[in-house]
């Protein structure tokens, strides 16, 4: 539970909001890599609640500017792209992809140099990796270093980046995925059951979570105590305020699950799929779309809405599914939406098994404030090998700590 | 640029507005009268972030109410019309074309003519000229005198009148009228293929000068041509509407208007007329079809307005093949339903844009103050006297000499 104030300092995130500031310091990813061609139609992206518009040049290098032309801010998704610049249809100001603006046709010839040179275009820094255009909005120079998390390191051929625009504010979707508790029950109907000495790990709906801080948030382990006497531990890493690499056992990929706010409704809810050590073969990525709506850059784009009851089928669940949905990904994004675009904590209840969630919120608030009061923002007062981190799920001999097992080289059990 | 605060007080148009009580103070036009049959259907007609209905009557007079029953707000756009009266579907309340309740069915019939008598239907004074239903949405007991344009003083078959329906503010459909910049720059595609405007591609960054009108500013833009002669655009601009375009020689007159709908919508209005004779045809071809909404084929943001990439690549400047118009149209529309005037970038040639926008705020200024409507709207103006030009002349005199009605003949 939340005050009101304390939830609307967490939400919102426009222009000058404490939250949008705090947000802004960090590399978010804006759009794939994919969906821009060279020369080819600049595409409209908006984040924090500002339109942008990104675009890539003759050469290949990125654009990404303000939306409106800072002329008279007619949008530049109409404008040509071509000779590594956009050029405004309107009235043929000309940017090039370094965002400096290099012709104003509309102005006296003898004062175009000098003019041109007074005009500013907002433009943001920008990196292509790990299938995704990522950028830095805030207002430091240079940029904060780029996140080199492992699958930002990764030829395209291990990558599978996915994207959801949600109708909902980005802290419903950041602490889904926070929120370990769930999956045994909102996802029991597509668990797959597991066998040997796993058996009874859905079952276990009440896992004990512990948590070790970190420097750019926190490793979480959520615990479960096995038949068999060994434990099982989802060990969860969280790099705030936006990113989640959450543990997932083969034959899955790794997955990083990030939440990028658009605006104070709406979310892109994003979903890095790696192999760090092989090629995604064609069956696997056809087999992880099959399970969505198939749009790589929307992929929730069937999943209805409040209207239609985002298309839960109550005869499957007569017959026994338990939430109606129709695929995994949904039942999560179903319950985020479902709450409203922009939940009031002051209205919940929370329980033990919410105490990630809880602190987490903590964590935030504490670092919009620390933030406004002029101090780092979280993550920035030390260097982070991001490299290194990496969720894992594992099975273990009670008597050793989660937290001494490598992520990297971890133990392996007998079944 | 402007600061957010003065944008606000300029855009916003909804009732109790500053501007929105200052533009009900001026005429403006509602809808085509083609819109209109005796006895057919009632139209809907919002502007100014209200809502109305507009009739034709049976004897052909048009009526011009607040849309909602006066009983219970029922739409009267559901209204039966007949017997020169809307009759509400709902209770059968009766309001004649003037106005007036005629019938109030639902009330015991020993006090329904008394009854009648105590309702108030809000009903506005309409003309019908220049193919159009005009309206008077302000206070005063007698509105203003009507605009004696040209074009509202031709019979039908020399006007071709359209409407477009457009999702932005209206100043940002009156400054893309206003900004003759843009025409060699944006709708170079178009020219080029009728094989027109060649004085005004041949130089992109005109000279703008402006002669102070009672009713708003005629304005020259001025371009230096290849062979030493100068070409004028002479523009007329009644505010806060109206803007007389001018066209080539043996083209019919043009007038564009943006009408404000709300905040967020806009009006956008086409009037071509020929003083002389019979206009043979449309004007406009490639839009929806629809002269009520000529736009309406135009997409929207989500589907980029249809701009065609592949089509840019071949060598058309902004990808909208359509008409030439919706490049107009899209390039507002693409600033925002309400664009940010305090993160633009003005120059030299957007003086005129400028000079447009501190007239419109000095007179909500001024108007709020003085309860005094600006432009000239109750001085005696002759609006038969104001035509716009486009004309190449010698330098030997001034755009400024030139009588747009009666131009100078020269040959080349």
């Amino acid at each position: 539970m939340l005050t009101r104030e304390d939830n609307e300092l967490l939400c919102r995130v426009g222009p000058g909001t404490p939250m949008g500031m705090l947000g802004r310091e960090y590399w978010v990813p804006a759009l794939r890599a994919a969906t821009l061609q060279a020369d080819g139609a600049p595409m409209r992206v908006r984040l924090f609640g500002d339109n942008f518009v990104a675009f890539r040049a003759t050469d290949g290098r990125l654009g990404f500017f303000d939306e409106g032309c800072p002329h008279r801010c007619t949008s530049l998704a109409l404008a040509r792209n071509e000779d590594n610049a956009l050029t405004c249809i309107f009235h043929g100001w000309k940017i090039d992809v370094s965002g400096k603006v290099v012709d104003v046709p509309s102005e006296p010839p003898e004062r175009r140099t000098e003019f041109a040179a007074k005009v500013r275009v907002r433009h943001y820094p920008v990196r292509e990796a790990g299938g995704v255009v990522w950028v830095y909005l805030g207002r430091r120079q240079p940029p904060p270093r780029f996140y080199d998390f492992e699958f930002n390191r990764l030829p395209a051929s291990h990558l599978m980046p996915l994207r959801a625009l949600l109708h909902c504010n980005w802290l419903q979707g950041f602490e889904a995925v926070l929120d370990a508790a769930h999956v045994g029950i909102l996802h029991k109907s597509w668990l797959v059951q597991p066998a040997g000495k796993l058996a009874g790990l859905a079952a276990v709906t009440a896992p004990t979570f512990e948590l070790l801080a970190k420097p750019y948030g926190f490793r979480e382990a959520a615990l479960r105590d096995l038949r068999d006497g060994t434990c099982y531990a989802r060990i969860r890493e969280v790099v705030l305020p936006f990113f989640s690499f959450i543990p997932n056992d083969p034959p899955l990929q790794s997955l990083c699950i990030a939440a990028i706010p658009i605006d104070d409704e709406w979310t892109a809810q994003w979903y890095f799929w790696y192999d760090p050590a092989a090629p995604i073969q064609p069956p696997a990525r056809d087999w992880q779309l099959s399970r969505t709506s198939g749009d790589p850059d929307n992929f929730c784009s069937t999943l209805g809405s409040a209207e239609n009851n985002w298309g839960q089928d109550r005869a499957k669940m007569k017959d026994g599914h338990w939430s109606g949905m129709w695929t995994f990904h949904y039942e999560d994004f179903v319950t985020q939406l479902s709450m409203g675009t922009l939940v009031d904590r002051s209205r919940e209840y929370l329980g033990s098994s919410d105490s990630i969630i809880i602190r987490v919120r903590r964590m935030l608030l504490e670092g919009i404030r620390a933030f406004e009061a002029g101090r780092a923002a979280p993550g920035f007062d030390q260097e982070v090998d991001y490299r290194q981190i990496r969720a894992l799920g594992i099975r273990y001999p009670r008597e050793q700590d989660w937290r001494c097992l490598g992520v990297a080289n971890p133990p392996t059990l007998p079944d | 640029m402007m600061t957010r605060e003065e944008n606000e007080l300029m855009c916003r148009v909804a009732p109790g507005t500053p501007m929105g009580q200052m533009l009900r103070e001026y005429w403006a036009p509602a809808l085509r009268s083609q819109a209109l049959e005796a006895d057919g259907a009632p139209v809907r007609v919002r502007m100014l972030g209200e809502n109305y209905i507009a009739f034709r009557a049976s004897d052909g007079r048009v009526g011009f109410f607040d849309e909602g029953c006066p009983h219970r707000c029922t739409s009267l756009a559901l209204a039966r019309n007949e017997d020169n009266a809307l009759t509400c579907i709902f209770h059968g309340w009766k309001i004649d074309v003037s106005g007036k309740v005629v019938e109030v069915p639902s009330e015991p019939p020993e006090r329904r003519a008394e009854f009648a008598t105590k309702v108030r239907v809000r009903h506005y004074p309409v003309r019908e000229a220049g193919d159009t239903i005009w309206v008077y949405l302000g206070q005063r007991e007698t509105p203003p005198k009507f605009y004696n344009f040209e074009f509202n003083l031709l019979p039908s078959n020399q006007l071709d009148v359209y409407r477009a329906v457009m999702h932005c503010n209206w100043v940002q459909g009156l400054e893309a009228v206003l900004d003759s910049a843009h025409i060699g720059l944006m709708h170079r595609s178009w020219l080029r293929n009728f094989n027109r405007g060649n004085e005004t591609m041949a130089n992109n960054s005109p000279i703008f000068e402006v002669v102070a009108k009672p009713y708003g500013f005629c304005e020259g833009a001025l371009r230096d041509l290849w062979d030493g002669t100068s070409y004028a655009r002479i523009r007329e601009v009644v505010m806060p509407y109206y803007s007389f375009i001018p066209t080539d020689p043996g083209d019919p007159n043009f007038m564009i208007c943006a009408i404000p709908i709300d905040d967020e919508w806009t009006a956008q209005w086409y009037y071509f007329y020929d003083l002389k004779q019979p206009l043979k045809g449309d004007c406009l071809v490639g839009h929806s079809g629809d002269k009520n909404n000529f736009c309406s084929s135009m997409g929207s943001i989500d589907n980029m307005w249809k701009q065609d990439r592949k089509a840019m690549k071949e060598g058309h400047w902004t990808g909208i093949t359509s008409i030439l118009q919706f490049e107009d149209f899209v390039a507002e529309e693409s600033m925002g339903a309400i664009v940010d005037r305090s993160r633009e970038y003005l120059g030299s040639s957007d003086s005129i844009i400028i000079r447009a926008r501190r007239m419109l705020l000095q007179a909500v200024r001024e108007y709020q103050r003085s309860g005094i409507p600006p432009f000239g709207l109750l001085d005696e103006v002759d609006y038969t006297k104001v035509r716009a030009l486009g004309i190449r002349f010698k330098n030997d005199i001034s755009w400024k000499q030139i009588d747009t009605l009666n131009p100078p003949t020269w040959v080349e």
